[in-house]
């Protein structure tokens, strides 16, 4: 690679291939967060009382555990677990994408939840109380009316979330997940070591932009779902 | 159950701990009459209109809209609150649906109406209650008066059979009360069965058949108000009133 | 907002089309689990892995008729993960050793190959042989679990040794001074010598044979022998040993 132009673009190509990747886990896994923090958060405001127990079982898991013991146990952990029942043969085993995500996104759903928890608690009783009065049944209620404006609130704990996935990304080299970090070692392995900073301050910049793009998205969503009136204390 | 009383409560008891903010109420409501409840705060009057349309259910007792029982579990709740009108002191608008939105989604959701004809029925209650030209605004972008407007409209959109209100200028500026009462006063002569919970004596005289005064969960007076205002037969309604008028200066 | 929810249920979709999508490893599909950062037999260009060893495995992968799907970790975790059925075989210029045999069955030997010591160019540490790497005044680098490790830790036992995930950060440690002297493959080591300012000063004969790592019993251990034989003997053998490693 004595040529510096080839060196550039085919560093260029690398990190764009482990950026792509890196969006897509992270994605994927905000994705899986949202889609099981919307039943949990209202499982456990709404449940019975043995649902709120499990849902607390979950989420104080997911919450208290290093995230990459999570990713081990999706990928590796799981492997094993016909030993515990004496039957080695039998192994749950999860491709690295899938593990990936699996362990990023139930991980980010437990803090999802928590942020739609306390949204749907901001959102005063009688919401629901003049709902149900109209008639609403029960679910009905809570979905339409307190669930909706508990999203909206939601939005600024969603974006530091966004972040927090996005940063929380590059553990899943462990699962060989080809992602941004990945390919920045490779290629200063590639180049003897003769470029780091180099490359590593290119490859922060590249994360630091994507945490700028998402911020900005979420700042876009938050003003097109704006009540009016509702904004102008704040400014 | 005669076919005159609408509402009928029996022996409703509610506890909160210790407190026996409800104790074996027992009273009933006439169609196309007004009662006004007064009383000191704290009495149990807003728990008991939250009691009738069990919003919050009773402990004890039982409450009939007509001749269906409200508090027995095999009723079908959600239907019979499409027919009691509900009107909060706090107003209640869902803050994410403009006044217009306000008033249709009972209508679409509850009521299954297709969404033009929703929107029409809307219109015309917004209309009813003077807001014809705020009806694309949002709760936050209207003043307390206009919202408790939309809130009373929102409630009779859904043609209820009886209207109760839980102390709905309580929260509003003085000079905003007064679109509120002529609302309600119009509804009152339109002969709307009302249980209206407030400290507004001008509105109950003006328009009320009956007035009950409630006192620690027991109803103490229920009469007239010509009765109850000049000449209460209870020292306690005599005395609760010379403090209101005092306060409210009437 | 049911647009936002159409948005939302629509990016859920091709999520989980991706998800599908790798949750399928195609029952045809030879899993090969290596780790980048050992020049010239694997190493990131332009994103992908490649090398000898991958090419190997392409080549063999071909002769059973089967695809190869490249899993890029660190070096020791590749025996744990060949042991539990994570990838199906380890193709990383791995030694074969009496301790790793007790873990994974090896292929016939495909590369033979000698430990080096590296130093930086223009030290003066005066080391001639490796007796002389047994020093209490030297600091010694190399990958973990390595035969150049092992051979380390028994040899140079009064030295003091780090140990690294990967190739590249002992040579970055030797360029800043936190290392003495690199123990690793011969071949990696001319490699390095090329490109950095390090000297390879002498040669630690190892006579160390690279195999190709599989499960303990497993039952495509045959398969792989045959295969390989087949592609030793072959053109194809020919090309790669001169595209890697004629200069």
């Amino acid at each position: 690679m004595e040529d510096l132009g080839q060196f550039l673009l085919y560093s260029a190509i690398a990190v764009g291939k482990g950026a792509l990747v890196t969006i897509v886990v992270t994605v994927a896994s905000l994705l899986l967060g949202f889609v099981l923090a919307v039943p949990l958060s209202i499982g456990r405001t709404y449940g019975n009382r043995p649902i709120q127990f499990l849902i607390q079982l979950y989420e104080g898991f997911f919450r208290g555990t290093p995230h990459i013991v999570t990713l081990f146990i999706f990928y590796f952990g799981l492997r094993h677990v016909g030993e515990l029942f004496g039957n080695p043969a039998f192994q749950i085993a999860i491709p690295p994408f899938p593990a990936a995500v699996l362990a990023l996104g139930i991980t980010s759903s437990a803090y999802q939840s928590l942020i739609f928890r306390s949204s749907i608690q901001a959102i005063s009783r009688d919401q629901y109380n003049a709902a149900r009065s109209l008639g609403m049944g029960r679910w009905q209620a809570i979905l339409t009316i307190v669930f909706v404006q508990a999203l909206r609130l939601s939005i600024p704990g969603l974006t530091n979330e966004a972040t927090i996935v996005l940063k929380d990304s590059p553990i899943t080299y462990l699962v060989a997940i080809p992602e941004m970090l990945t390919q920045a070692r490779g290629i200063i392995d590639s180049a003897m070591g003769k470029v780091f900073f180099e490359v590593l301050i290119p490859v922060s910049l590249i994360y630091f932009g994507l945490f700028v793009l998402s911020n900005k998205l979420f700042e876009m969503l938050d003003e097109k779902l704006k009540i009016p009136g509702f904004e102008l204390e704040r400014r | 159950m005669g076919s005159e009383n609408i509402l009928t409560v029996k022996d409703l008891v509610k506890e909160f701990g210790d407190n026996r903010v409800l104790d074996k109420i027992s009273f009933t409501v006439k169609r196309g009459e007004v009662v006004v409840i007064i009383g000191p705060s704290g009495t149990g009057k807003s728990t008991l209109l939250r009691c009738i349309n069990s919003l919050t259910p009773p402990d004890e007792g039982r409450v009939w809209l007509d001749d269906r029982e409200i508090t027995d579990k095999h009723s079908n709740i959600n239907q019979i609150r499409q027919d009691i009108g509900f009107v909060f002191q706090h107003f209640a608008l869902f803050n994410h649906l403009s006044a217009l939105g306000n008033v249709e989604v009972g209508l679409y959701k509850v009521k299954k109406m297709t969404r033009e004809a929703a929107r029409k029925k809307a219109i015309e209650e917004l209309t009813r209650v003077g807001l014809q030209d705020h009806m694309e605004k949002f709760p936050a972008e209207l003043s307390g008066g206009q919202q408790q407007r939309v809130g009373i409209a929102r409630s009779l959109a859904m043609d209820p059979k009886i209207m109760m209100f839980d102390e709905p200028t309580s929260a509003l500026d003085p000079e905003l009360t007064g679109e509120v009462l002529t609302v309600m006063k119009d509804l009152a002569q339109a002969g709307m069965t009302m249980v209206v919970v407030s400290h507004e004596i001008g509105f109950a005289r003006a328009v009320a058949d009956r007035i009950v005064f409630m006192e620690e969960g027991n109803i103490v007076e229920d009469g007239p108000p010509e009765e109850i205002l000049k000449n209460a037969k209870k020292a306690r309604t005599r005395e609760f009133l010379h403090k209101i008028t005092e306060l409210y200066g009437e | 907002m049911k647009k936002l929810v159409a948005v939302v249920l629509v990016l859920c979709v091709v999520s989980g089309a991706l998800f599908a999508g790798g949750a399928q490893e195609g029952k045809d599909e030879l899993v090969v689990g290596t780790s980048a950062g050992f020049r010239p037999f694997e190493y990131r260009e332009m994103g992908e892995v490649t090398g000898f060893d991958i090419d190997l495995m392409k080549a063999i992968g071909e002769e059973m008729g089967r695809e190869i799907v490249v899993r890029d970790m660190d070096f020791d975790a590749l025996i744990e993960a060949v042991s539990t059925g994570t990838i199906d075989v380890v193709a990383a210029g791995m030694t074969i050793t009496d301790e790793r045999k007790e873990r994974v069955d090896f292929t016939e030997a495909y590369f033979v190959a000698d430990q080096a010591a590296l130093v930086r160019e223009g030290s003066d540490l005066n080391l001639n042989s490796p007796s002389d790497l047994n020093s209490s005044d030297l600091t010694i680098g190399v990958q973990n679990d390595t035969t150049g490790a092992f051979w380390v830790d028994e040899n140079a036992s009064n030295a003091k040794i780090q140990k690294y995930g990967k190739y590249i950060e002992t040579i970055q440690d030797l360029e800043n001074r936190n290392l003495d002297v690199i123990v690793l493959d011969k071949p990696v080591a001319e490699a390095f010598e090329k490109n950095r300012p390090t000297e390879m000063i002498f040669v630690i004969p190892t006579d160390e044979a690279y195999g190709l790592a599989v499960k303990k019993g497993s039952p495509m251990l045959d398969d792989l022998n045959s295969a390989l034989k087949k592609v030793k003997n072959s053109d194809t053998w020919d090309a790669l040993i001169k595209e890697y490693f004629g200069s």
